[in-house]
Parts: structure tokens; C-alpha cells; sequence
């Protein structure tokens, strides 16, 4: 599982070398191509996964997001692909406290889901109505010039309102749950231009928030009223991890992020966790002006 | 200081994030079985030459009772709905509606009770799911993550249907509608193995098997892998325990577990042998 980059490519287990070979093929060429302009810089950091964030009136447009640095320590950002589903989807992360080698920050972020606007993508999407709300608390310790740690525990409260086919995309909507996450990043700065960033993300538990009432009706004959409080902890997916090694080339204002990635992989934004683990790239262009 | 206390404040609203937890569900209690349970642990009474007659008499009115009403088949079909209901909850079937609803695999996985309404067949040749003219069981049985609470409870309203020729309606002891039970399934069943070991049941039920009227106001289990009762033989202070399918086929008593015979009219056990 992972946060991130990739949207929406999960892949199979057969489809994963292609994209290996490609992805790595890129990266050789683009390690070669030092650049003369470095922009992994003390003042300019890798903001995903980290308590870091943009500098003021900094914008980064990007495959998947946008964001703004409304001030120097506090951005705003948004998801882009949903809004095609109709999705509205808002993040912001706070840099609140930092000094040399230590940055702690906060996030959160609101996902409005309609699951019945993906039926046209997923016909078993169903018509429920998701209210995602992750919540984060973040914290990067800079080793020295060259080595990032960053620590960040994830809070997901999943509200769900309707019904929802647990199998619908792609088994993601298993993970509908609340959830609390673990995830760590180590970047290893190679030059001013190169970096590589290890990323693991661990599944702690996940359970439901609210409880709820349905009826069903197998048959002419049988009605079957449900009243219950989902209150199931990691039943499903346990030690549920996802481990991705990426390189992210950062030029003036172009940066490019590509790795490879392999276990429970985690829908980005809502935090859904698939349940069986899979081989999933990492792919972002993104600039920042 | 001041930044050591922005740090615990943010420490504090994750943590208050994790403890949103949902309001337990509050299940109707179900009805005190501990006493029939108990009771059915062993038996008190000997078999013997004394009680031989009681025995037959007993085992037959409440073996033909039973076997007329089709009562293992019908319970079995009311269970095996909650038992499917879940499984399928939890393989992801959407068939839900709802006041508001989370996603039912979760659910089902939680903490709550289900009701398991099954309109009767009816007394047509053919089965019609016409609830007020054939009536319905009702069966509530609560659950945890791990499986159905040990006992599950409803009743039988006017419930009509047929077994073969014969109709049968099942209602309430007092002539009013509705008439109870409740079965104990056991400790910690997990939810496949539910519906697939002895149940316990205690009924208070009328059952009118053609035009004949019978008050079940008793205990017994039923085995479904060997489709066989265990039933209490009262005589005097004590019983023992009858098990029959059809007929009769053996007895547990203080003085032994005996193997019976209709044909012979005999329970023996070892040397011992009851005639009838």
C-alpha cells in the first residue's frame, strides 16, 4: 500500500516486468544526464510523505496534484483525477514547528465520494456516498546533507452512507474502513539533482466508525434485517505493508519521480487498502513555480 | 516550551482521531437457557424393566410430533439463512438497503444482531409467500466478530405449510399468534460451523398436524449429521435421554448408553437388556 503517485495503477503480477524494464531504462538515462541545476536543496524538499511543505506562492502542478504554498509553511492541495468522477477532494499540510534538523507538521484533507459516478468505469460501484477524512501527523529528521527520515502516522475515518460492493474497484472498496496507518520514508540524496526515497507504509488496524442497519431479501420468502456496529479490527489484511523504492530527479522547476513498488497498496488521498498485495509503480512529473 | 506544546497538541488530535469509535449496538437480550443446558450435560434416571413402558410412550408422542411437523427442516432453513447471510456479507454480495449503512462485509465482521424474518409455504400445493395468509418464523441471532452468540430466540406466527400431505400450523401454546423458542448453538461456533453441530432447542409452540392439536411446550436437540433428536424422558424425579430418528434407536441413562431396537422392542446395553 501507498500513498501518492500511481493513481489508479494497480497492477497484476504479469504486467508489472514491461514497466519495470521501461521504468528502469528511464532512470539509467536519467541518472546519466546530471544536470548542472540541483534543486534538492536545504530550502527545497520532497514534500510527499514528509512534515515539509512548499514555500510561500510556491505552485506545484503536477499528473496527479495541485498545490499552493499559501504561506511558507502551510499549502493547499487537491487531487486532481477525481474531480473527472465528480470527487471533490481538498488537502493541506502545516509545517508547524522546525529547526535544523527537526520539522514536524500536521495534515488532513476531506474526499467527498459518490461511488455511484464510477459506475460508468465499475459497474458494481454502487450508489453509496463516502465521506474520507485522512488525518496526519508528520515528522522529518534530517540526518545530515545527504539522509531524510520521516515518520508519519495516518488517521482515515471512513463514513459510509448506501450501499457499497466490497469487491468494486478492484477490491479497493474492501479497504472502505476506517483505518490508522504507519508510514516511514528514508531519502538518501545522491547529488543535487538525484535522490532515492525508500517508502514503507504498514496497515496497523482498521475498523468501521458508525453503525448502521440494512435489510436484505435472498429470497421471496426471507427477509433478513441487519443492525450492527462494525467494529472489526485487521481481520482481513493482516500485517498488511507495502515497501516502494523510487528515484526523484529535481531540476529548476521539473522534478520526476519513478520506482517500483510491491504489497497492499494504498489508494491515494482515501487511504483504502487492497487486500491482496501487488506490484505497483511509482510515476509522477510534477513542476514547481 | 511553547514549541514543545505544539508538538503534544498535534500528538493529541491524532490521537483523538483513533479513539472515534462507533456506538455499540444494543441487542435485545436473549432468553436464560441455562437451566435446560445444564440439564442436558447428563442424565439422572436409570433405565429399567419399571420405566420400560414410559419410554415407548414418551418416545413415540414426541418423535411423531417432531417427525410430523418437520420441525429439524424447518429450523435448519431459518438458520442456514442467517449462516448463508453472513457469508455472503462477508464475500461481498450488495443486496442492502438502508437507513444508513456501512459497507455489510464490515458490518457483519462487527458487533450486532440480525433478524431472519421466513414467510411460510402456506397450505397451497404450492408454496406462495403470502405473509398474512401463511404466516412467518422469526429468528434473532446476535454475533460478535468471531461468530453467532450462543443462543438464538423467535417464534412461529401462524405459521402454515405442508409435509406432504399433511398441513401443519404452528402458533402460540395460548391460542394467540405467536408461539416461542430458542436454541442454543454452543459456545464460540465459528460462523461456517454454524447450523452444522446439535442444537438445543426449547419450544412452546401449538402444533396442529392435520386435525390434531399438540401443545410442545418441551426441550430436545437435534443433530443434523446424523438427523437424530436427543430428547428428556421424565419418570419419577430423574430422566434420561431418548435419541431417535424415525424411531427410536437408543437411550442414555445413569445405568448406560443403550442401543435400542423397535423391532425387538428391546434396549440393551452390553449384558442388559430393557424390553418394552
Amino acid at each position: 500500500m501507498h500513498e501518492r503517485h500511481g493513481h489508479g495503477f494497480v497492477l497484476s503480477r504479469a504486467k508489472a516486468p514491461r514497466l519495470l524494464t521501461a521504468g528502469a531504462t528511464l532512470a539509467a538515462v536519467l541518472l546519466g544526464a546530471q544536470s548542472a541545476q540541483a534543486f534538492h536543496t536545504k530550502e527545497q524538499r520532497i514534500t510527499d510523505d514528509t512534515a515539509y511543505t512548499l514555500r510561500k506562492r510556491d505552485f506545484r502542478v503536477g499528473m496527479w496534484k495541485l498545490q499552493y504554498g499559501l504561506w511558507e509553511p502551510f499549502l493547499l492541495g487537491t487531487h486532481i483525477w477525481p474531480w473527472l468522477f465528480q470527487t471533490a477532494n481538498l488537502h493541506l499540510k502545516w509545517r508547524y514547528w522546525q529547526n535544523d534538523t527537526v520539522a514536524l507538521g500536521l495534515g488532513g484533507g476531506l474526499f467527498h465520494v459518490d461511488t455511484s459516478n464510477f459506475q460508468k468505469v465499475d459497474a458494481d460501484a454502487g450508489n453509496a456516498k463516502i465521506l474520507v477524512a485522512p488525518a496526519e501527523l508528520s515528522a522529518s529528521f534530517r540526518i545530515d546533507d545527504r539522509f531524510t527520515w520521516s515518520l508519519v502516522p495516518v488517521w482515515t475515518t471512513v463514513i459510509v452512507d448506501g450501499a457499497i460492493n466490497v469487491e468494486a474497484f478492484e477490491g479497493a472498496a474492501r479497504g472502505a474502513v476506517s483505518n490508522f496507518q504507519l508510514t516511514s520514508t528514508f531519502e538518501w540524496r545522491v547529488s543535487r539533482v538525484t535522490a532515492f526515497t525508500a517508502h514503507w507504509r504498514h496497515l496497523v488496524f482498521q475498523r468501521t466508525t458508525l453503525s448502521g442497519d440494512f435489510v436484505s431479501h435472498p429470497d421471496a420468502y426471507t427477509t433478513i434485517e441487519v443492525k450492527a456496529a462494525g467494529l472489526t479490527d485487521d481481520l482481513d489484511f493482516k500485517a498488511a505493508s507495502s515497501l516502494l523504492l523510487s528515484a526523484v530527479f529535481s531540476w529548476e522547476t521539473f522534478n520526476f519521480r519513478i520506482g517500483v513498488g510491491y504489497g497492499h497498496y494504498n489508494v491515494p488521498g482515501v487511504n483504502f487498502v487492497l487486500g491482496e498485495p501487488v506490484v505497483f509503480p511509482d510515476l509522477d512529473l510534477y513542476w514547481i513555480f | 516550551m511553547r514549541d514543545l506544546a505544539w508538538a503534544r497538541g498535534g500528538l493529541g488530535l491524532v490521537v483523538l482521531g483513533c479513539q472515534a469509535q462507533s456506538e455499540p449496538v444494543k441487542k435485545p437480550p436473549a432468553p436464560d437457557m441455562s437451566q435446560v443446558i445444564a440439564d442436558y450435560q447428563a442424565p439422572t434416571a436409570a433405565l429399567d424393566a419399571n420405566v420400560a413402558q414410559t419410554l415407548w410412550d414418551a418416545a413415540h408422542s414426541t418423535v411423531d410430533v417432531l417427525n410430523q411437523i418437520g420441525i429439524d427442516q424447518t429450523m435448519l432453513d431459518a438458520i442456514q439463512s442467517a449462516v448463508d447471510e453472513h457469508l455472503n456479507g462477508m464475500q461481498g454480495t450488495q443486496s442492502t438497503e438502508g437507513d444508513v449503512a456501512t459497507t455489510q462485509q464490515s458490518l457483519l465482521q462487527g458487533d450486532g444482531y440480525l433478524k431472519v424474518t421466513r414467510i411460510c409455504n402456506g397450505w397451497g400445493p404450492e408454496p406462495v409467500p403470502d405473509k398474512e395468509a401463511n404466516g412467518f418464523i422469526e429468528l434473532y441471532a446476535g454475533f460478535t466478530e468471531t461468530g453467532f452468540d450462543p443462543v438464538i430466540w423467535g417464534g412461529f406466527s401462524n405459521c402454515k405449510y405442508r409435509v406432504g400431505d399433511t398441513l401443519i400450523e404452528l402458533k402460540g401454546t395460548d391460542g394467540g399468534g405467536y408461539g416461542s423458542f430458542s436454541g442454543y448453538l454452543g459456545e464460540s461456533v465459528p460462523f461456517a460451523q454454524t447450523g452444522l453441530g446439535p442444537t438445543l432447542y426449547r419450544f412452546d409452540v401449538l402444533a396442529t398436524v392435520g386435525d390434531q392439536s399438540y401443545t410442545l411446550a418441551a426441550d430436545f436437540e437435534i443433530d443434523p449429521s446424523t438427523v437424530q433428536f436427543r430428547f428428556r424422558v421424565h419418570v419419577g424425579q430423574g430422566y434420561f435421554f431418548a435419541l431417535a430418528g424415525r424411531e427410536l434407536v437408543g437411550v442414555r441413562a445413569t445405568n448406560g448408553d443403550f442401543g435400542c431396537s423397535e423391532m425387538s422392542r428391546t434396549c440393551t446395553n452390553g449384558t442388559d437388556t430393557v424390553s418394552f
